[in-house]
């Protein structure tokens, strides 16, 4: 093969590139409400309680948490 | 050209017909689709040319190698052997009635136990098959390499050559920045697995290696391991401490961002395994309404439509092998990057 040559000016960036980065982002989303779920019913079996406040609360948390992550990762630069 | 497609057509629909014989006269689309998409420790070629292959196991009677045809009597019927039961793609320990042994778990529940199985079932042969085929194509490549230094390419370099150069500049450079060299070993290698056995996979008899999702899982560990093995200070500073999150906010970051981890690679791998199985069940249930209506209006637009299929198949085989270098690529390049924008969070 020729050798290593300047070529392909960096300009020239993938127009799909951006949307591939993103295209793990359900599956991270789906993880981190599983995990919270999973986390929150173990706990609430647990501790035995009769409204499952683990399970609410760390649902919600995970969803504003990947929400928040989202958000981070848009509005960052590079 | 009209010679290979009768035959194509008719290796294809044997295999179907052989699901319906099997059935007693019913054609169940179901499991013909399931017998085709899954491993199985004989390869069926068509109906009829079935190469057994080798049956490695280690358990409680050591080790025991003998060829799969052991499993099948005259009429195809399933026996047991050596006090072994192969039953749904797997291999049991037989009890004395021939069916597999069955033993109480840990939860009550009754299950078939077996011994370890290092089968070359149809999934390891084809994959060796390409391994074959891939160090044969680029031991060429290599070769002519060295011995035409400096003149143009011919035969099959000349094919190869522009691909590599594409995966070097637009994958490797393009995404991984300066320190690209020394991950063109890996991008190159997953990139002609992934599309010689994608290939390999549609041909008339051949085996869905990269539509099992095992061998989807190793190639994503193997992104993963490559990931966190290269990452440098600024893409763990990134994960334990992202830039323009405040500091309280870490303990639920923390868990998100590594939950990130691991589902990259899990997308990686569920991408790959979905697409190419299922072009593979749409191919088979085209060719399932031929049996199913058994009529000549039905014949050729099933056909037509099956052919179309395959045309999107063999460009789908390509653009996974792409999207899986390509995702691979921009993860290392991730883990490497030099981040420069840490006074740029400091000023605001």
């Amino acid at each position: 093969m020729e050798p290593d040559k300047p070529s392909t000016p960096p300009e020239k960036e993938n127009e799909i590139k951006p949307y591939l980065k993103y295209s793990g982002l359900a599956f991270q989303m789906i993880a981190v409400m599983a995990v919270a779920a999973i986390g929150g019913r173990k706990l609430d079996a647990y501790f035995q309680n009769s409204t499952p406040w683990w399970t609410l609360s760390l649902l919600i948390i995970a969803v504003f948490a990947t929400m928040y992550s989202v958000i981070v990762s848009l509005t960052r630069k590079n | 050209m009209k010679k290979i497609l009768v035959f194509l057509l008719s290796v294809l629909t044997f295999s179907a017909q052989a699901a319906e014989s099997a059935e007693g006269g019913e054609f169940s689309p179901g499991e013909m689709i399931t017998h085709h998409i899954g491993d199985d420790y004989v390869w069926e070629f068509a109906h009829g040319v079935v190469l057994p292959l080798p049956v490695i196991l280690y358990g409680e009677n050591g080790l025991d190698i003998f060829s799969s045809s052991n499993f099948y009597d005259e009429h195809g019927g399933l026996r047991p052997y050596k006090g072994y039961v192969a039953e749904h793609g797997h291999i049991y320990y037989a009890n004395e009635e021939g069916e597999p042994r069955m033993v109480q778990g840990e939860d009550g529940e009754l299950k078939a136990v077996g011994p370890m199985d290092f089968s070359i079932t149809k999934n390891v042969a084809s994959m060796f098959l390409s391994v074959i085929l891939l160090f044969a194509v680029f031991l060429t490549i290599a070769g002519r390499y060295k011995k035409t230094r400096g003149r143009a390419p011919y035969g099959v370099q000349s094919f190869f050559e522009p691909i590599i150069i594409f995966i070097r500049d637009e994958i490797g450079k393009a995404n991984i920045g300066p320190k690209y060299e020394r991950y063109m070993p890996y991008l190159l290698t997953i990139f002609f697995f992934i599309w010689f056995n994608n290939l390999l996979g549609l041909m008339p008899g051949g085996a869905n290696l990269t539509g099992n999702i095992a061998v989807t899982l190793v190639l994503a560990l193997l992104t993963l391991l490559i990931t966190v093995f290269s990452g440098n200070k600024s893409y763990w500073g990134h994960i334990f401490a992202t830039p323009g999150v405040p500091r309280w906010l870490a303990p639920i970051m923390i868990p998100v961002e590594l939950i990130g981890i691991l589902t990259k690679p899990f997308s990686l791998m569920v991408r790959l395994f979905a697409n190419i199985t299922a072009g593979h069940i749409i191919i088979l249930s085209l060719f399932s309404l031929i049996f199913i209506f058994k009529s000549v209006a039905i014949g050729p637009v099933s056909v037509a439509f099956a052919t179309f299929m395959n045309f999107l198949e063999l460009f789908v085989a390509l653009l996974q092998a792409y999207i899986f270098t390509l995702l691979s690529a921009m993860y290392f390049g991730g883990a490497v990057e030099e981040h420069e924008h840490h006074d740029e969070a400091h000023a605001h």
